[in-house]
């Protein structure tokens, strides 16, 4: 019997008030799997990673965590749902104020019974899980960027969520940084059997990480590959997903033109 | 609802048992095998079902404490974060209490997890921070001598830059000038006309009471133009000020500090106080005056007001005004705005250059700069009167 997935997009329309970007979407995601959702800049990434986590309504269409409708949830229904779920925005999102420490300590003290002394041992675990051990007492101001972002998926991790939506984790990264967060990222999946939707355009990363991916485009709205990246890479579907792959812009038509009639 | 039970199977052991009806329950057999008692967990733990667990098991560790401590996971069916934290928080007991730990039947995923938790010496950290109350001591008196040191710096960097401007006035930000003095003049003239007139009428009808048993209400007039003209009028200025353009200064430095826009400034090897202090130092100073005046004449017309309302003509009043005024009073009173309004535009900048890392450093800039300025201005209205009054002025 098929396992049901952990997250599954039912003909959703995505997009701002009443303006649609991407329209018909429909993808699954599975238990265990990093899944990549990759596209150039403002093809609607980051919305549709918003309809997952409840923070836009979607214009048509479902969507399921866990195999419960999060459009129709509501009250505590809702509130459990987003509790399984961990996300670390694009920015870190950490508070300012707050030491890394108590950063990853709010949502234990927010919703569970624990004891401070358990709940500041389990802050310190996600923290070290991230390689940010003996930054507990910093903030977030006196990190760098790379290190925000790790603290941000160490809060994310805090209430052990089965799911992570990491927003452009290494966007605004070196190389370096990146390829380091990208380790994690796998370590964690591997370790922890953590579920993973990661929104990124870097190649690098996206090579490095993914089980699967989709691929937006903003021209057809919609999703014009699925599949593993390699595949998506090696026998192209369609031109944009070559273009992509390859790092070439539409203006350079004559070599698309050459490697598409391939396609 | 959870529900706790704890039965004694025989002697020597007990069984803690937390259930919930749907996903989480978890429980906790102790039983003694030799010399070492041994903790059997089962069932699911995680962060439901530990908090009943945790109390049960804290209060047994305090009453009975075991000679050695075997924890057996082998049943359970799963374990997150939060159970390998109980775990390691079990074995940190134990060993400030030096009693031995063994752990049987872990997994090799919980095992990695609780050698991070073990790796982990979160005392230390607090430890570290705790400092002896003479080490304290020495420590916020370096902060206040440096911070002294960083504010005279700071007056000779704001006298180089003015000067520097005097001698290049096309370097100076005439737009960044014009916006400062609207928004602290033009912005500011209808509260300080209304405190004004309500802070003179306050003032004469306070003063009215007792001197009306001596039957000298007249003196209303004297007493309130004095005080207003030579004192009140600019120090309640300076002190709206602080609130108003202080704090503005301190929160807009404040954002562009944290937003990395001062070192933007330094690498295009740009003066950040000639660029953004001077325009602002300069036009709160020249603006002050002005808006002395208007909370002069604005307490003027409501003790004004209330010498009418005494029963007095106008005219009355408008002499005693003159007669207790002269030329220097005025002068007097506008230096002194002058000073003033320096010093809300220097600590104020001062305060925003200085902001620290994060968005909650730029409430604390906001803060200190209006208290810093108050007190400043409190210090130097007390000394412009011992001076003032030595020279006889």
């Amino acid at each position: 019997m098929e396992q049901e997935p952990v997250i599954q997009v039912k003909n959703l329309t995505a997009g701002y008030g009443r303006t649609a970007i991407l329209e018909n979407l429909n993808f699954q995601v599975r238990k265990g799997e990093i899944f990549v959702i990759l596209g150039g800049s403002g093809c609607g990434k980051t919305t549709v990673l918003r309809h997952i986590i409840g923070l836009l309504p979607p214009l048509k269409g479902q969507i399921f965590i866990h195999g419960k409708d999060l459009t129709s949830a509501a009250g505590r229904q809702k509130e459990a749902l987003l509790q399984s779920i961990g996300v670390s925005f694009q920015s870190g999102a950490l508070f300012g104020s707050m030491t890394l420490l108590e950063n990853v300590c709010l949502p234990l003290e927010e919703f569970t019974d624990l004891p401070q002394t358990l709940i500041e041992q389990i802050a310190a675990i996600k923290l070290r899980l991230v390689g940010l051990n003996g930054y507990e007492e910093h903030l977030p101001a006196q990190l760098s960027g790379g290190m925000q972002k790790r603290a941000a998926v160490a809060r994310a991790m805090a209430l052990d969520p089965d799911l992570l939506l990491l927003d452009e984790p290494s966007a605004g990264l070196d190389p370096v940084t990146s390829s380091g967060l990208d380790r994690m990222i796998v370590d964690l999946s591997r370790r922890l059997g953590i579920t993973f939707v990661v929104v990124t355009h870097e190649l690098q990363s996206i090579f490095a990480i993914a089980d699967r991916a989709i691929m937006l485009d903003k021209e057809t709205r919609g999703i014009i590959a699925e599949g593993a990246p390699r595949q998506l890479k090696d026998q192209p579907p369609n031109e944009a997903v070559w273009r992509f792959f390859h790092r070439k812009a539409a203006s350079e038509k004559a070599e698309t033109a050459k490697h598409t009639g391939a396609l | 609802m959870w529900r706790i039970r704890i039965a004694y199977k025989d002697k020597g052991m007990k069984d803690i048992v937390t259930e919930k009806t749907k996903q989480s329950s978890a429980s906790l057999v102790i039983s003694r095998e030799d010399h070492a008692e041994v903790f059997r967990f089962s069932g699911i733990l995680n962060v439901q079902s530990i908090p009943p667990l945790y109390l049960q098991l804290d209060s047994y560790l305090h009453k009975s404490p075991p000679g050695t401590l075997c924890i057996e996971a082998g049943d359970l069916q799963s374990c997150d974060t939060a159970g390998i934290a109980l775990f390691e928080w079990l074995r940190q007991t134990a060993h400030r209490r030096q009693i031995p730990v063994e752990f049987r039947g872990l997994q090799e995923s919980w095992k990695k997890l609780l050698e991070t938790a073990d790796q982990t010496p979160l005392e230390k950290t607090v430890q570290a921070e705790s400092l002896e109350p003479l080490a304290k001591l020495g420590k916020k008196t370096f902060q206040i001598a440096s911070g002294f040191r960083e504010e005279i710096a700071f007056v000779g960097h704001l006298c180089c830059a003015l000067a520097d401007t005097l001698l290049h006035p096309r370097k100076f930000r005439s737009q960044d000038f014009w916006r400062t003095c609207e928004q602290v003049g033009a912005n500011g003239t209808l509260i300080i006309l209304l405190l004004g007139a309500l802070f003179g009428l306050i003032l004469a009808f306070s003063s009215a009471m007792p001197m009306k048993q001596f039957g000298v209400e007249i003196y209303v007039a004297d007493l309130v133009a004095y005080a207003t003209i030579r004192v009140l009028g600019p120090f309640i200025t300076a002190v709206i000020m602080a609130g108003r353009t202080g704090s503005a200064f301190a929160a807009e430095l404040g954002t562009m500090k944290i937003n990395n826009e001062i070192d933007a400034l330094q690498v295009m090897a740009l003066d950040p106080v000639r660029f953004l202090v001077v325009p602002r130092f300069a036009a709160t100073v020249l603006t002050s005056p002005l808006l002395v005046v208007l909370m002069n004449l604005a307490g003027l017309i409501g003790a004004g007001i209330v010498v009418l309302s005494l029963g007095y003509p106008l005219v009355t009043y408008w002499n005693h005004v003159q007669g207790i005024l002269d030329g220097t009073d005025v002068v007097v009173g506008l230096c002194k705005s002058l000073v003033f309004g320096g010093l809300v535009a220097g600590i104020g900048t001062l305060r925003g250059l200085q902001t620290g890392l994060g968005p909650a450093a730029v409430g604390i800039s906001t803060t200190r700069a209006v208290v810093s300025t108050i007190i400043a201005l409190v210090v130097t209205e007390g000394i412009f009167s011992i001076l003032l009054y030595f020279l006889e002025i």
